[in-house]
């Protein structure tokens, strides 16, 4: 005795065609993959899946195992070196191509094209690592189709379907297979991960707030078009002109660049800080952006959302790295004073200018310092110099002298972007010994007209300065706004001048565009809120909605078996449905339902027998039923083999004697 | 030490598929044909395939709870479902196909018995990846289009004259993906005669024993030239008139009276060898060369006779009174005493 097996042992040539699904698949998969991915990698995946194909059209030897091994070594060298070692998803994933391309080399059986495959479902995976947006999940879904068609081909004993039929029937499964994951996704018991610590996340492609800032910093992620983070406002938005989002802020200059001291390592003294004017209550919702950096309005207050502090420099920061959309809810107030003095360190970080760095903007400031009243007045002087002179504002600057960069702007070119306008009135303002920092962020937001939030752009980073005043504290003054107005009250794209690049392009320029950018935008909050973002928060939400409190694993478990199985139910009677035999002649179906009938009173009905016997043989053991057998049989035959113009008459006729027949 | 323990797992092995075979059995009871395939009777198992899927499927899903990944849950959530509507369509495709009948026509031992079984899909899905199975024994792996019927062929090496029996074939498929295997056991009593091999020739059949018949019989027979009447078909080619063909192009068949002058008796006690086999295939070997050169021939074996006549149901019914003589047994394929 033997349980049935398929025969698939041992290695047997393998059709090309399934070769080519497995191709096809592979590619559809590594394409999202591709500009992550380095240069060599899909060249050289194409050249050995393109060699094994060649090999199964027109016959030849596979490489042998000692190239095959000098081919992986060599792949393992190459990801290892170019990756800086195998951890992390960017490098695994090269990996993972790289030892997929070569594993074509050695491709004989049906079970290496299963492995593929399954390889293949695993790039699927790795490319949800990178990215969670509604466009690649459509993508994907497509190659899940695709790569579940090749499984269902190259499983197959003999020729393989027509495409057509395959990719319709894998599409069948897929949809069978909906409701299931559905139910799945919404009921497994979610556990709060990390269970294991996460490979860094790759660097590539999360573009932000840096540490650092040097002249082109801002400008470049202005041209970006990527969410930053969204705000739902409880109540009415303030005004875009006093929404100053704050970020890291950069008070150590080297006479060209500004950036982050120790001071941002310490607490905020809370004490020190007085709120003032009505309060400010919204959530944001951040796109990862690999920092430990919360986005807030200038400035919020406790309490703070759980695993974030305020430093010294009144930043909002948490503990870990941003790396998954993260959901926070603050109350910020938009006027605020800091109390107390400054300590004799922290003037001194304030103040300090590199030893002859910038000296013609150093000069300046202090003949300006020494006309003005005081240091109200100078800086007074300073926002009327950049903005009666003829100072513009502009993301395509000249490029600056990086020997003095300040001097250069000031004096020279004369144009730039926020933040050569905040780095040269800080260190106006430090030569005359006002202590003065950058603060980087975001400025402004669109509100979306189909959804009532706001969304913020890399396109609205912002640096602007603070300056320390006697008696007042931490003052922002956004020396930009003195150039150009209307970017802080309009926002970036309408403040700038022809020919500048702009971000969302055309996107902006015509209406109706603008308006379908707004309800993708809307798609997309959506899709992050409660695809991207359903967690163990919002599946405690939805059961409470069906009377599930608090369920334990064990009720989930149970949940889903419950629907699961009642599904599987529905899909059997659908399919039953589907399988039925199809009887075209309704006679024959009205005579079946009879002889079902009779079958279930018991009476004995052989298949040999013809109708007119039956009703014989029956009648005459059963006079009592002869004449509804007759009338039975007799319209059956008129039906079903007479078929004149009264054939619906008969089939009427046929279908009453069926039913009012009782055995 | 590694042998005695594969051993002993073979031997687990083998045993618990008889008890399983057993129980089977005692379960399904004998099949009549035709026979449809229904919930009862279908057993269905992961394949090794499946559980590799499952293992991957476990590892994707720590991954994406690992790095709380919704879209990387959504994928393995999908796959396994598909895993489970693949083991609810693998069942379905072989539910409700009719085993039709099962058949073999005899062949010369050493050369290969193929069954043909019957299978009919009346529905209009096409049913994928059947394959019939008769122990070790498989056939093609073919799809059922919709409402129609397919034969399934299975070969079977035989070795030794006599008649092979087999007692249980599956039909089986894998369809979809390979990662559920679904099948079910028909038993009954099915089976193939198996003719001796013949003898090489050589030994001609002695000539003593031929009988001279003739004039006495009358009717129809093969011997004196009667004259000409019409085609019918069924005659046999031998008979057919050339000649008048040629002439007229019209089919003639020469009637004849009487029989052959020359009835072969065929008889055990005239056919040398070593063993009884021997004989047999010598006899199996005359039994061709008489049907072949159009002899009226006889066969006697001890204890029985096939009366003299010729034609293939003549050489059947010679060749068959040489596969069963003595009650031996061609091979057993799952048949349980």
């Amino acid at each position: 005795m033997s349980v049935p097996r398929q025969q698939s042992a041992g290695p047997q040539a393998l059709e090309s065609s399934a070769i080519a699904w497995v191709i096809g698949a592979l590619c559809m998969t590594l394409l999202p993959h591709a500009p992550y991915l380095p240069v060599w990698t899909l060249p050289m995946f194409l050249l050995t899946s393109g060699w094994r194909f060649w090999i199964a059209m027109h016959g030849g030897e596979l490489p042998s195992r000692w190239i095959r091994l000098a081919l992986a070594t060599a792949g393992f060298i190459l990801v290892y070196t170019s990756q800086r070692g195998i951890n992390g998803v960017a490098a695994g994933t090269t990996l993972l191509v790289v030892m997929i391309g070569l594993k074509m080399l050695e491709t004989r059986t049906r079970r290496d094209n299963i492995l593929l495959l399954v390889l293949a479902y695993f790039l699927i995976l790795a490319s949800f690592l990178r990215e969670q947006g509604p466009v690649l999940a459509a993508y994907e879904a497509l190659a899940t189709w695709a790569v579940t068609t090749s499984l269902l081909q190259v499983t197959r004993h003999g020729r393989l379907l027509a495409s057509r039929e395959a990719l319709r029937i894998a599409g069948q499964f897929m949809l069978q297979a909906l409701p299931v994951m559905l139910v799945l996704f919404l009921l497994f018991p979610r556990i709060p991960g990390p269970f294991w610590a996460l490979p860094k996340a790759s660097g590539a492609g999360v573009s932000g707030l840096s540490e650092e800032m040097s002249p082109g910093t801002l400008a470049q992620l202005s041209l970006s078009d990527e969410v930053a983070f969204r705000v739902n406002f409880v109540g009415q938005s303030p005004p875009t002109s006093r929404l100053y989002w704050r970020g890291p802020v950069l008070d150590k200059f080297d006479g060209r660049n500004w950036s982050r001291s120790n001071w941002s390592a310490l607490p905020a003294d809370m004490a020190s800080l007085a709120y003032q004017g009505p309060a400010t209550d919204y959530t944001v919702s951040l796109m990862p952006n690999g920092k430990p950096w919360l986005l807030a309005l200038d400035l919020p207050s406790q309490p703070l959302p759980p695993n974030a502090r305020l430093n010294r420099q009144l930043q909002l920061v948490s503990l870990k790295p941003v790396n998954d959309r993260l959901s926070y809810t603050l109350r910020s107030y938009l006027d605020f004073q800091t109390l107390g003095p400054l300590s004799k360190r922290e003037t001194n970080t304030y103040t300090y200018l590199p030893e002859g760095s910038n000296p013609r903007s150093q000069a300046l400031a202090r003949q300006m310092r020494g006309q003005a009243a005081g240091n109200a007045d100078f800086i007074q002087a300073v926002l009327r110099k950049f903005n009666q002179e003829p100072y513009v504002y502009t993301l395509t600057p000249r490029l600056l002298d990086m020997r003095h960069p300040s001097d250069d702007f000031l004096f020279n070119t004369r144009e730039g972007f926020c933040e050569y306008y905040a780095s040269s009135f800080a260190v106006l303002m430090r030569a005359a010994g006002i202590p003065a920092r950058i603060v980087t962020g975001y400025q402004g937001g669109e509100a979306n007209p189909f959804g009532d939030y706001m969304v913020v752009r890399q396109s609205s980073a912002h640096a602007w300065t603070e300056v320390w005043l006697q008696g007042q504290g931490w003052t922002r003054v956004d020396p930009t706004a003195a150039v150009a107005p209307e970017r802080i009250e309009l926002g970036l794209p309408d403040s700038l001048r022809l020919g500048d690049p702009m971000p969302g392009g055309l996107m902006r320029s015509v209406a109706i565009l603008a308006d379908i950018r707004m309800a993708w935008d809307l798609a997309n909050a959506r899709w992050d809120e409660f695809v991207l973002g359903y967690g163990p928060e919002l599946q405690m939400d939805l059961l409470s909605r069906f009377g599930l409190n608090m369920p334990s694993p064990v009720q989930l478990v149970l949940v889903i078996f419950a629907l699961v199985g009642g599904f599987l139910l529905l899909l059997t009677l659908y399919l039953a449905r589907h399988y039925r035999p199809q009887t075209r002649d309704r006679a024959l179906v009205l005579y079946r339902r009879f002889i079902k009938k009779l079958a279930k009173a018991g009476y004995d009905t052989p298949m040999y027998e013809s109708p007119k016997d039956l009703a014989n043989r029956i009648g005459r053991q059963h006079p009592r039923i002869q004449g509804q057998l007759n009338l039975v049989v007799d319209s059956y035959l008129i039906a079903r083999y007479r078929k004149t113009d009264r054939y619906e008459l008969a089939l009427e006729q046929l279908r009453k004697a069926v039913q009012d027949f009782k055995p | 030490m590694v042998r005695l323990l594969s051993t002993a797992l073979d031997a687990t092995r083998t045993r618990f598929r008889a008890l399983v075979a057993g129980w089977a059995r005692r379960r399904q009871g004998t099949d009549s044909l035709p026979r449809t395939l229904l919930r009862n009777r279908l057993y269905i198992l992961p394949t090794k395939v499946a559980m590799v899927f499952g293992g991957i499927l476990f590892v994707m899903l720590l991954g994406s709870m690992n790095y709380s990944n919704s879209m990387g849950l959504a994928l393995t959530f999908m796959l396994t479902s598909l895993g489970l509507i693949a083991m609810h369509n693998c069942h379905r495709n072989l539910l409700e196909l009719v085993v039709r009948s099962v058949s073999a026509t005899p062949v010369f031992a050493g050369s290969t018995a193929r069954f043909c079984v019957r299978i009919q899909n009346a529905s209009p899905r096409t049913r994928y990846q059947v394959q019939v199975r008769i122990g070790d024994h498989t056939g093609d792996v073919q799809d059922i289009p919709s409402a129609s019927t397919s034969d399934f062929l299975v070969e079977v090496p035989t070795q030794k004259r006599g008649v092979l029996r087999v007692g249980r074939l599956s039909v089986t498929s894998s369809h979809p993906f390979s990662f559920f295997r679904c099948w079910t056991w028909m038993h009954m009593d099915m089976e193939c005669l198996v003719y001796p091999q013949p003898a090489a020739a050589g030994i001609a059949p002695p000539q003593t024993d031929v009988d001279v018949g003739g004039a006495l019989h009358e009717g129809p027979g093969n011997e004196d030239f009667a004259g000409l009447r019409p085609y019918r078909s069924g005659d046999s080619p031998r008979h057919i008139a050339w000649k008048a063909f040629a002439r007229d192009n019209t089919l003639l068949v020469k009637q004849f009276t009487g029989t052959s002058l020359t009835t072969r008796w065929l008889d055990m006690e005239h056919a040398p060898g070593r063993d009884l086999e021997e004989r047999l295939s010598l006899l199996c070997r005359w039994v061709l060369a008489a049907e072949a050169q159009g002899f009226s021939y006889g066969l006697r074996l001890p204890a029985m006779a096939v009366e003299p006549g010729c034609g293939r149901a003549q050489q059947a019914r010679c060749l068959e009174a040489l596969a069963r003589y003595g009650d031996p047994v061609g091979g057993d394929i799952n048949v349980r005493p």
